[in-house]
């Protein structure tokens, strides 16, 4: 009894700081060989690590409050989500400019991800895998990598398509008229005059 | 063995053959009209390389998706097994392998029994259509290949059951100019050429 508590806070910790290993793994693999810093430290300015302990603690909450229907709609629709930004100085850091896209597909393809999208253009390049095997026809499991000459985001997630799709067509009648409760300045934002 | 249970037997192995069957038929077609592209060489100074792999999974999340609002749509990438695109921006690094690429490519859809429904050389852009057709009303596949003024090349392959009169909303919602000018019903064998000297 003693002994399983440790375990289970061990594991509490874990699901809540991530959980999701498949878009932990994706990810991962995505920074290892995008990120161009050749043993000099990039700066991270942003990680972020939401797994399903604390999007279900979150729901729990905004559903006891007064909330906007688009807040718990967003909430439902995120199963889980990891963002990351790593920035360097391009003139000061060595910096390994070219990709090798074939490798990076071999990696994340051994993860279960297959590449949709492949943009370059001058230093940019934008890359985005899904994962198959989804746990249901609306689940989606996506990640995202945008590298610049000084920069790297890393996205992933996995996403209930179904709840997205509303809350898309519920931002349609995001105006002031059908939410009286809202304060003056989101009101301002979408041009109303109170 | 109980009649009883041959009888479960015999229907459930009848079913299983139907159902291999089915597959069986429809998987060699898609993939016969699934063209390899090959790797092609992105250009060395900084221009634009794109490339776009949708397969029957995320195809059929589109679809559902648009099945409320756009139910034409949902029918149109519901019948659609995969859509390939590349673009991609040439210099003098890629320009003449690009180049020499597309034509042995439209050479091997003319000789592999691919109708070319358009070809069109205007204002610098060298377009070709290609159907891959399976009876009078069905399209398998499509190959559309453009190489514009020596500055850019795309190429497209879109799998699936195709109809031909929905060519022309297929190349409406995905950008596809060549697309736009087919789909009247029937006229999937228009073809033209027009050379500016």
């Amino acid at each position: 009894m003693l002994l399983s508590v440790p375990f289970a806070g061990a594991a509490l910790l874990w699901l809540s700081s991530g959980g999701g290993a498949r878009v932990t793994a994706g990810t991962e693999a995505l920074r290892n060989q995008l990120d161009p810093t050749t043993g000099a430290a990039a700066q991270t300015q942003v990680d972020v690590r939401l797994g399903w302990l604390p999007l279900t603690v979150g729901r729990l909450v905004v559903g006891l409050t007064p909330a906007p229907r688009e807040a718990r709609m967003a909430l439902r629709s995120v199963r889980e989500a990891s963002v990351s930004v790593r920035q360097w100085n391009p003139d000061r850091e060595r910096v390994t400019p070219n990709i090798d896209i074939a490798a990076l597909d071999s990696v994340m393809e051994r993860q279960g991800w297959t590449r949709v999208v492949r943009v370059q253009e001058e230093l940019q390049t934008v890359l985005v895998y899904v994962a198959g095997n989804a746990a249901g026809e609306w689940d989606l499991t996506a990640c995202v990598a945008v590298r610049d000459r000084d920069q790297l985001v890393i996205a992933g997630g996995r996403f209930d398509l179904e709840a997205l799709t509303e809350l898309a067509r519920g931002i349609k009648d995001l105006s002031p008229k059908h939410h009286p409760n809202w304060p003056s300045q989101i009101a301002g934002i979408f041009g109303s005059s109170r | 063995m109980k009649p009883i249970h041959r009888n479960v037997a015999v229907t459930a192995l009848l079913s299983l053959s139907l159902v291999t069957t089915t597959f069986a038929d429809s998987a060699p077609k898609a993939v016969a009209a699934e063209v390899d592209f090959g790797k092609w060489t992105p250009p060395s100074h900084g221009g634009e390389f794109v490339e776009v792999n949708l397969k029957e999974n995320i195809l059929g999340m589109a679809a559902r998706l648009a099945t409320k609002d756009q139910p034409e749509i949902a029918e149109l990438l519901g019948g659609i097994h995969s859509i390939r695109v590349n673009v991609i921006g040439l210099d003098d690094g890629n320009r003449t392998d690009t180049t020499d690429r597309i034509k042995t490519l439209r050479g091997k859809l003319d000789a592999a029994g691919w109708e070319r429904v358009v070809t069109a050389n205007e204002n610098h852009s060298d377009v070709a259509v290609h159907l891959k057709t399976h009876g009078k009303e069905a399209v398998e596949g499509l190959v559309v290949s453009v190489l514009e003024g020596g500055k850019q090349a795309v190429v497209v392959n879109i799998v699936g059951d195709i109809r031909p009169e929905k060519l022309a909303l297929l190349g409406e919602k995905f950008g596809i100019e060549p697309l736009k000018q087919l789909g009247v019903p029937g006229a999937k064998h228009t073809e033209k050429t027009e050379t500016k000297p």
